[in-house]
């Protein structure tokens, strides 16, 4: 909301975080500078600058009423979401953080063994279905980029019969957006696999992380399908860095 | 902060607690403006609709992560609804040849003022500062600046509209940018 820094000022910079938010970066640009905000408070704080401020114009869009169905749509996609979890109560979000709390302690158990092999754990998901089931267990270690991955359960049911791929998500914390982390083929079940900077980033900068069921070889628009397998809030956990 | 992003802050924070009924009196609060923020860069009621939709599916997962230190909540939602809406119309360019449309430029005088500004949202006075700062970086480069943001045309779509190589619009924009920010600042 204030000036970004005038010590600050960088000219090029300046100009690639107007035109991120007015949207004429081209998608490697963007792309290239969404890496950037994930990892500068800076670039964040000239981005929030300008929605600000540009944000007046918006505000003289004229209304425009919406489908009278839409209500009814964004309805029925959240309550899909909350389908099979335990009642209607306002709070039934804190299953989700109870999982996972709930999974740092299963952690010692399954992991326990093998914590000479995974240092310096930096953050947990635990991954539910609507049932409060434990579906994967998904650890990073930054000192040596993997991800640790304990699936609970087979998730090979519905994928039977075509060929579909289950998608890992990261939802961000920052700016709210969807990416995606990995893809696994049919019947793929890895029990680690190698983190690259920008994935690392992606799982330190997450609030959730989702697991989708997709077509093979993963979504072709790069978003979540709404066939959601499981769901965990993305916590630190421990790290000696 | 007002009382009215005072009341939008309090709707967030019951979104988190997926209160539905929290989601619903935003979406009616909301909803018809943003819709018309989506179709002003989509110019399709069925894109500007779903683009809607999923913006506010979005609203309510990541209402836990809103920090209204960071940002206002108009701020934070509209920014949620402009980025899935360009999202949409970069899938959509793909498949079409996109000009800069005069029934937009005509439309751009109407951002131009706080004349003919609509009240729905803030119901309260506008702020001149953008537009004076908008008339004062000059024609050209203020043209750019609202093409982009208003209508989401891209530096290729505005450099075909001025008849002027790509580089030219991007530093127009920039430039643009560099001088509206220290117009801003001086009123700040």
């Amino acid at each position: 909301m204030n000036p970004p820094d005038p010590g600050q000022h960088d000219p090029k910079q300046e100009g690639s975080a107007f035109e991120y938010v007015a949207g004429t970066l081209s998608p490697e640009e963007r792309a290239d500078y969404e890496r950037m905000l994930d990892t500068s408070a800076e670039e964040r704080a000239r981005v929030a600058f300008w929605q600000e401020q540009l944000l007046e114009l918006d505000l003289r869009t004229p209304a425009r009423e919406p489908r009278p169905s839409s209500w009814n749509a964004i309805a029925n996609h959240i309550q899909a979401r909350k389908a099979g979890r335990a009642g209607p109560s306002p709070f039934a979000w804190l299953g989700w953080l109870s999982s996972a709390l709930a999974g740092l302690l299963l952690l010692a158990v399954f992991f326990g063994p093998l914590k000479n092999t995974t240092p310096n754990t930096d953050y947990i998901a635990v991954l539910t279905d609507n049932e409060g089931q434990a579906v994967l267990t998904a650890l990073t270690t930054a000192s040596d980029s993997r991800m640790w991955l304990k699936w609970e359960a087979q998730q090979d049911d519905a994928a039977e019969e075509d060929d579909s791929a289950l998608q890992l998500w990261a939802i961000s914390k920052r700016d709210g957006q969807v990416r995606s982390l990995a893809v696994f083929e049919k019947g793929q079940q890895l029990s680690e696999m190698p983190l690259n900077e920008a994935n690392f980033r992606l799982v330190s900068d997450s609030s959730f992380l989702l697991l989708t069921r997709e077509e093979a070889g993963g979504s072709a628009i790069d978003e979540p399908s709404d066939e959601l397998i499981a769901r965990g809030v993305c916590v630190r956990f421990g790290g000696d860095s | 902060m007002d009382a009215k992003d005072e009341e939008l802050v309090k709707l967030l924070e019951r979104c988190a607690l997926k209160d539905e009924a929290a989601l619903k009196q935003l979406y009616d609060q909301l909803g018809p403006w943003l819709n018309g923020v989506a179709f002003r860069i989509l110019k399709s009621a069925e894109l500007s609709n779903d683009v809607l939709q999923e913006a506010f599916v979005q609203v309510w997962n990541n209402a836990a992560s809103y920090r209204p230190e960071k940002a206002k909540p108009l701020t934070w939602i509209c920014s949620i609804l402009r980025y899935r809406a360009l999202d949409r119309l970069d899938k959509e360019k793909k498949h079409q040849d996109r000009r800069v449309e005069d029934e937009d430029l005509h439309a751009l005088d109407n951002y131009a003022s706080t004349e003919n500004v609509e009240h729905a949202v803030q119901g309260s006075e506008m702020n001149q500062h953008l537009s004076d700062c908008l008339q004062a970086i000059g024609d050209r480069l203020g043209t750019c600046i609202k093409l982009a943001y208003l209508y989401g045309y891209s530096r290729e779509e505005i450099a075909s509209h001025f008849s002027s190589p790509v580089n030219t619009v991007k530093s127009w924009l920039r430039r643009g940018s560099e001088k509206l920010r220290e117009c801003l600042e001086t009123k700040l």
